[in-house]
């Protein structure tokens, strides 16, 4: 009898700690998204699919200098980061349109939350995306 | 009999080998140990969780439509012997079922350092061990397609830990505590997380009828904060915590083989922080030999 009045005040405790996430909760709403600021290059991007949690993401992505100019980019890499969290997530596929924009493909954001989409010319990074999901 | 079921299943409450997280890799859990006077055990589990949730850092749990909760299998094959008096050593390595992919490995090594006691209200025995995980998974980072599973934490660590226990006729306690280092890990140029500090604390009570138990165990988990390297640009990911609960109905089988059914919720207590939230099955078989 004791050991139950012990463990129904340890229980009380953790329950009286912070609110229980199963009772006190939001549900998933519409993605937002911003470009983070101190870009060096202009993103004009398109999402074609999501973005969204737990399913693959499309975008469709071209890039001008500060005059307007397109940049046509010889070794374009697009890396999802997770910066709260400190992880990243699964190489994306890129594939470079005849107009000057780039397809980028299986990107896939594996949970909710803020994430960076880092676009880098090799190793320079040229803008981010901030996407809150 | 019913004492050895008691003090066997005392462990195996703390969880499968190793948990699948939906979405960042499994998290190696407390090393299995040997309590019942036999030589070694072989233990294996297959565990499958539900990502549920999003939590950031204002500890909102959001939680996510029922299309966007992706799943994660994992099965896990756990080794522990007795190498010398009052000392034991286990070996854990868990696998993809969707792919066969590897996961991390953890050794372990662990020390009787109060033998079974006598105590006012039944025997108590508690460990100390140091447990090693090297990332031999496959990390988030290294996943070739969105099908693919993560199968490791990323990052190797060390741990130290204690486990106490308590069983009297019919029931049994246990308390747990385990603190780890991970290292750090450049991804890409410009992209890295520095090392961290990890801790755990469990405890949980059961009770045995017959060849069944029944039991429930409440986790408090905490990661520190770390310094990362996010596109060249230097930053902080915040600290982490969450309280997963788990529940387990055992059998019994003659001749030292156990069969476990375990449910782990991690919505159901709070306060929460900066994590995935998720609920899980396991199915846990393990044998004994002495």
């Amino acid at each position: 009898m004791k050991m139950r009045l012990l463990m129904l005040s340890l229980l009380s405790t953790l329950l009286a700690c912070g609110p229980s996430p199963i009772l006190q909760h939001a549900t998933a709403g519409e993605p937002t998204q911003r470009v983070a600021e101190k870009a060096e290059t202009r993103l004009h991007s398109r999402w074609l699919q999501g973005p969204a949690v737990g399913s693959e993401s499309v975008l469709v992505a071209s890039f001008t200098d500060q005059n307007g100019q397109v940049l046509t980019l010889s070794n374009l890499q697009v890396e999802l980061w997770m910066p709260d969290m400190g992880h990243g997530s699964a190489p994306v596929k890129i594939e470079a349109q005849a107009d000057g924009s780039y397809l980028i493909k299986q990107m896939y954001f594996i949970m909710g939350g803020t994430w960076e989409v880092h676009f880098r010319d090799g190793d320079r990074v040229l803008v981010t995306l901030v996407v809150n999901l | 009999m019913r004492g050895q079921a008691v003090l066997f299943l005392a462990f195996v409450l703390a969880g499968p080998s190793a948990r699948a997280a939906a979405c960042c890799g499994p998290s190696a859990s407390l090393p299995s140990l040997l309590t019942s006077g036999e030589r070694w055990k072989l233990q294996g589990g297959l565990s499958q969780t539900t990502a549920i949730a999003d939590v950031g850092t204002n500890g909102e749990a959001v939680f996510r439509r029922p299309g966007d909760r992706r799943s994660m299998s994992l099965m896990s094959l756990e080794v522990a012997g007795e190498i010398r008096e009052s000392w034991q050593a286990g070996i854990t390595a868990s696998r993809s079922p969707r792919d066969g992919r590897a996961g991390d490995l953890s050794l372990q090594v662990m020390h009787e350092a109060l033998p079974e006691t006598d105590g006012p209200r039944g025997l108590m025995r508690a460990f100390v061990f140091l447990q090693a995980t090297f990332p031999t998974g496959r990390a988030l980072e290294e996943l070739q397609s969105p099908e693919e599973d993560p199968t490791g934490e990323g990052r190797g660590s060390v741990a130290l830990g204690a486990v106490g226990i308590r069983r009297g006729w019919s029931d049994d306690q246990f308390v747990s505590a385990r603190l780890r280092r991970f290292s750090s890990r450049v991804f890409s140029e410009g992209t890295g997380i520095s090392s961290s500090w990890k801790a755990d604390l469990a405890a949980g009570t059961g009770r045995t009828w017959g060849a069944w138990r029944g039991g429930v165990s409440v986790r408090a988990e905490h990661e520190g904060a770390r310094d990362v390297m996010s596109g060249g640009v230097p930053g902080q990911a915040a600290e982490n915590y969450r309280f997963p609960v788990g529940f387990s109905g055992s059998y019994f089988f003659k001749g030292g083989a156990m069969a476990q059914l375990q449910y782990t919720d991690d919505t159901l207590l709070g306060p929460v922080r900066n994590i995935l939230l998720g609920r899980g099955f396991a199915l846990v078989f393990a044998q004994r030999f002495y």
